[in-house]
């Protein structure tokens, strides 16, 4: 079994099937951050704080980012229900998990393309200076981010497969989130009772590590990190729990498999 | 002596179903009773049944999608529960209809992507898959989106699909399911070649001249139970005694053929529309005595004509799934 | 007189039929979910960035926005998918096809979403008071009430125009999108129009909404109703121009689609 060829052959299938050939996903990889990063940059123009521009950056490429990973990912597993494939691939010896998990990565790993968008566009349409003090950091709260984003949408993905409840809340996952995790202002400045919710969000450490990579901020850095992977794997322990569910909910009570 | 390639043995299955969509109570669907049955190496084994008998729910088993609720079922030696994963790689399903594909990939990028799901490796595949798309006939259509396929050419990837790993036993489920008489024939003669080469095949159907044309032996199942089991002459002999009536008539309903259904010597009646007419095929010991009373009976109804035949698989099919299902 | 009573008593009653047939299959919890809590998020977010960017004075000034901005999920969304949900169950063509004059038929339609769109925006009026202390205590609330309606108006005029494309269009998710961001970029919302560059200013002045707004702000202050006429009358003639714009676009899509059978609309 060969673990990167698999990998490698659901990027593709990803990538043809789920989300170029879709413009709503486009919309939400290219043209989000572009809004936001053009909106927040106009108040970032009247806000008198160079720093903030980290925000305008970072805070818009995640929002394409997330953005582009909710249409696309959260709804992968049911997708495949819904095409009566579910069954065929579960059928295969490879195994599901696998199958989905390499899906969800290809997801995420495209939703860097958001960034690179914010930064384009701060960078050269709007002509701001980007520094980035560590772009070693830098670079290192990135791939924590790609892995807290796909652990956070396997995570979501299983869910909406196994609840039908969970589906409702599909129009949820975005905005909140956005708000939650301080993309485009800091989780501070939230109401405490809002805030235990957004430190059990993954993204919101990545993107202060991310902040902090850029313009040199707190020091918290690493723990910052250590707190994103941690949230991120035990969100991937949760979606093995959720994937083992499936396949027992599929197989025992015949329940998910069929329409 | 063959071996057995499909050993089944008191297989149950029930489903826990809802009344209605805003109760809570449950209701136990029993799909299937206890089951049991061989298919040996090499045999073209078909699975005859009405809709909801528990042919697909006993194919899921077998393919492992589904547990079974009680009792065993091997395929291949290997428990289709516990063992899984190594069935999976000798084996492969096909499931009529149109679903179950990738609009948006070509015929061709579909076999490959299954490919890799079996661990067929890229040189086998190289070679397997023209030769799939060649035996199902889809060659020329092979780069192009699946979207554009039709019913009938989606099956037959399906079929190629299946046959993608080169598995030891291929259970089809209803293949023939809505593609014209062409396409269902051709599909056949595939099929027919399958088994030549050596492979066991399980069939479900609910077509009596598929399963008589195709199988080497036929279980009837109905309502969860298998209710004969053998080759199709020997089947036949189970209506060999019971002579069938055939009327042409105009004008009946399901009300008339309830009350033809009471009649203590009718063993089964069925109703069919046959272009503007119908046909009325009533199975009974006393055969052609049947005629004048049951003609007197409906003098409300126009009887154009009437024949009596020798009972054919279906009637025999008929007599024992009941005719008064 | 009883002409004129017949068409008001089919007027209501299409509203009633045409909302409880094409929207009971959201049922009371999704409602919640999609005009309460999925638009609140949203309210909430912009008017945290604005908090953040720009002080407390800006973010009251993006929840007012924001506030009235809601008015495009009932308005446009809502008939988008009125219309498509029409389309898509087959009783387009038997609308289009009784005696009924389609003028008639469409305000019956959209008479629930502007009870749809006026809920949206009192409702976000409070929220914005509750939670961000915008303060009413000096607003001239029948200019304000006005000053909603013609919002109401306006971007319901605009949503005509989508309605009829979205009607042709696979893929209406961008469409609506797009037209989401204008007015988030565009209208004033967030932050006031003179924050962007001269040159994209011109885009928000012919969009509804901007001057609608630009007069609710100012009637919240305690401003005079005659003081803001003249946005509020802006408001009300580009609505007006969008209706004529969309309104003629079905016109022209039904006739179309009779003479040559080429836009599959029924």
């Amino acid at each position: 079994m060969n673990f990167l060829r698999i990998l490698t052959k659901e990027a593709w299938f990803q990538i043809t099937c789920n989300t170029l050939p879709r413009q709503m996903y486009l919309f939400s990889l290219l043209f989000v951050p572009l809004i936001y990063s053009f909106v927040s940059f106009i108040m970032f123009q009247h806000s008198g704080q160079a720093s903030f521009l980290s925000y305008v950056v970072l805070g818009s490429g995640m929002m394409g980012m997330w953005s582009s990973i909710v249409f696309s990912s959260s709804a992968d597993i049911v997708r495949e229900r819904e095409n009566r494939s579910l069954e065929l691939l579960m059928a295969t010896p490879t195994p599901f998990w696998l199958i989905m998990g390499g899906r969800l990565c290809t997801n995420s790993l495209l939703g860097l393309l958001s960034l690179g968008v914010a930064l384009l566009i701060v960078r050269v349409f709007l002509g701001q200076p980007l520094y980035f003090q560590s772009p070693g950091l830098f670079l290192l709260a990135l791939i924590a981010t790609v892995y807290t984003f796909a652990s956070l949408s396997l995570l979501i993905s299983t869910l909406f497969a196994l609840s039908r409840v969970a589906r409702v809340l599909q129009n949820l996952i975005e905005f909140p989130l956005f708000l939650l995790c301080g993309m485009l202002f800091p989780a501070e400045i939230l109401p405490s009772f809002l805030r235990p919710l957004s430190w059990s969000l993954a993204p919101t450490w990545a993107l202060e590590a991310m902040r902090e990579a850029m313009t040199g901020g707190t020091g918290g850095f690493w723990f910052h990190i250590l707190l994103t992977v941690a949230l991120a794997s035990f969100y991937l322990w949760l979606s093995a729990l959720f994937f083992a569910k499936i396949e027992r909910s599929v197989r025992i009570s015949g329940t998910l498999g069929s329409i | 002596m063959a071996e057995p390639v499909i050993e089944v043995q008191e297989l149950k299955r029930h489903f826990l179903g809802r009344t209605g969509a805003l109760s809570t109570k449950r209701r136990v669907i029993e799909a299937l009773k206890g089951v049991s049955f061989q298919v040996l190496k090499g045999e073209l084994f078909g699975y005859l049944g009405p809709n909801g008998a528990g042919k697909t729910t006993t194919v899921k088993i077998l393919t492992t999608l589904l547990a079974p609720s009680s009792g065993t079922a091997k395929v291949l030696g290997l428990d289709v529960f516990s063992q899984a994963r190594a069935i999976r790689r000798r084996i492969n399903f096909v499931f009529g209809g149109e679903r179950g594909l990738y609009f948006r990939l070509s015929g061709w990028d579909n076999l490959r992507y299954f490919a890799d799901l079996y661990f067929v490796p890229p040189a086998i595949q190289k070679r397997r898959i023209p030769h799939l798309l060649e035996l199902v006939g889809l060659s020329s259509r092979a780069q192009d989106k699946v979207e554009t396929y039709s019913r009938g050419m989606c099956q037959r990837l399906h079929i190629a699909r299946g046959l993608i790993n080169d598995p030891e036993v291929l259970f089809l489920d209803e293949p023939t399911i809505g593609l014209d008489p062409v396409a269902a024939f051709e599909l056949r003669q595939v099929i027919k070649g399958i088994v030549k080469e050596g492979k066991t095949v399980f069939l479900t159907t609910h077509y009596m001249k598929e399963a008589e044309e195709l199988c080497d032996r036929i279980a009837i199942i109905n309502g969860g139970q298998i209710v004969a089991l053998d080759t199709p002459s020997n089947l036949k002999q189970y209506a060999r005694l019971v002579p069938v009536i055939e009327f042409t008539v105009e004008g009946m309903s399901e009300r008339h053929l309830a009350k033809i259904r009471e009649i203590p010597e009718i063993q089964a009646a069925t109703l069919e529309n046959v272009g503007m007419s119908q046909v009325l095929k009533v199975q009974s010991s006393r055969g052609s005595e049947l005629i004048q009373p049951l003609m007197a009976l409906f003098p409300e109804l126009r009887f154009e004509g009437v024949k009596v035949r020798e009972p054919t698989l279906e009637d025999a099919y008929i007599q024992l799934v009941g005719g008064k299902a | 007189m009883r002409r004129i009573f017949l068409s008001l008593r089919l007027i209501w009653e299409e509203a009633l039929l045409s909302y409880k047939a094409l929207f009971s299959w959201l049922e009371p919890r999704a409602f919640i979910m999609l005009q309460v809590i999925q638009p609140m998020f949203e309210f909430t977010f912009f008017v945290f960035i604005a908090l953040f960017f720009m002080g407390p004075e800006r973010a009251q000034f993006a929840a007012v926005g924001n506030a009235f901005r809601l008015v495009s999920v009932g308005s446009i969304w809502g008939l988008i998918s009125s219309f498509r949900q029409e389309r898509y169950s087959g009783t387009l063509k038997f609308v289009i096809g009784t005696p009924t004059p389609k003028l008639l038929v469409f305000l019956g339609r959209s008479f629930m979403h502007v009870l749809d769109s006026l809920f949206a925006v009192f409702m976000g009026l409070i929220y914005a008071r509750l939670f961000f202390g915008v303060d009413f205590a000096s607003a001239n609330w029948g200019g304000l009430v006005l000053s909603i309606f013609s919002v109401v108006f306006s971007m319901l005029s605009f949503g005509t125009i989508f309605s009829a494309l979205g009607l042709v269009i696979r893929d209406v998710n961008l469409l609506m999108n797009s037209v989401y961001a204008l007015f988030i970029v565009f209208c004033g919302v967030n932050f006031p129009i003179s924050y962007l560059p001269d040159f994209l200013r011109p885009i928000g002045q012919a969009l509804p909404l901007t001057h609608g707004l630009t007069a609710a702000r100012a009637l919240i202050q305690g401003a005079q109703t005659s003081s803001v006429l003249a946005q509020l009358g802006l408001e009300i003639l580009i609505g007006g121009i969008y209706l004529l714009l969309g309104l003629g676009l079905f016109i022209w899509m039904e006739s179309t689609a009779r003479k040559n059978a080429s836009l599959d609309l029924y």
